[in-house]
């Protein structure tokens, strides 16, 4: 998927498709300018029940005017680079019922070493679907109760 | 026992390691949620959300454009959290989260930014302006 990025007006909530020919997806607001960009996105990533779209702009419902609320900030802002890296495997802290997830591993081939044993790779391996219960890798159920008896 | 959540957070950590590896940096996405405590939100696995996801990239062309600095960004959570919600399409009632087939010319989405995700509790707990976002789901 390739999408362009439009500047937006202000106290819009809404994004809106433009896509010439079917082609080139455009996002925007109304009352948007041009476009600033283009893109070079790969094709759409399933999160579960949520599909993530990579894209070449930073959509903004207002301009950032920090300054305007932000009272110890003073003079002109010299732009820094986003920081780099923050590790991307990260440990997810437990809330209230519910077991931390250890970070994903990768070996030295880049290859996921499984957080949860051996079941989340038995599911890869068995099922087209990333929903999928971990340990049978069927029927986009996540994980079956009687797989884990 | 493993949460349908933490489930799903696992996946959308898999995206977004998948994602690095082709060279398509969204740390500063990462971040952002981080700084919201947004990571779960985003993982609901209910939401059925449409994510739009800056890459690095983008995010420093928009603050170089706006003459901000990251660090100076980042201190304020409750700006950060409005780009999120913005980037965020819910679902309809029982629908499904849009692949790119489906966003067509002149489709007109509402954002997270003022809809509440189908679904989920997020935002409907969402806090006031100056609140730190300390449990998505803390208030429901």
């Amino acid at each position: 998927m390739f999408v362009l990025f439009q500047a937006l007006t202000c106290g819009v909530s809404t994004l809106t498709i433009t896509r010439p020919n079917n082609g080139l997806i455009v996002l925007g607001g109304q009352g948007t300018t041009g476009p600033s960009g283009t893109a070079t996105a790969p094709a759409d990533r399933r999160s579960c029940a949520s599909v993530i779209h990579v894209v070449d702009g930073l959509l903004l419902p207002c301009p950032l005017n920090l300054a305007a609320t932000t009272q110890q900030q003073q003079g002109q802002a010299t732009p820094t680079p986003v920081p780099q890296p923050v590790p991307v495997p990260q440990q997810v802290p437990a809330t209230a019922g519910q077991q931390a997830i250890p970070p994903v591993q990768t070996d030295a081939t880049g290859a996921f070493q499984l957080a949860f044993g051996d079941a989340f790779a038995r599911s890869e391996a068995n099922s087209p679907s990333e929903c999928d219960c971990l340990l049978c890798g069927k029927d986009n159920n996540f994980l079956h109760i009687a797989c884990l008896m | 026992m493993i949460s349908q959540t933490a489930h799903c957070l696992l996946f959308l950590q898999q995206a977004i390691q998948q994602l690095q590896q082709q060279g398509i940096n969204v740390q500063g996405f990462q971040i952002f949620l981080q700084q919201t405590n947004l990571v779960e939100a985003f993982s609901d696995l209910q939401a059925n959300a449409t994510i739009f996801v800056p890459t690095d990239e983008a995010i420093q062309a928009a603050l170089t454009a706006n003459g901000v600095t990251f660090d100076q960004l980042t201190q304020r959570v409750d700006i950060i959290q409005d780009i999120l919600f913005y980037h965020v399409v819910p679902s309809a009632v029982g629908g499904l989260a849009l692949d790119s087939s489906q966003l067509t010319e002149g489709l007109v989405l509402q954002t997270s930014l003022t809809a509440p995700l189908v679904g989920s509790c997020f935002p409907s707990c969402r806090p006031a302006a100056n609140e730190v976002l300390t449990s998505f789901c803390e208030a429901y």
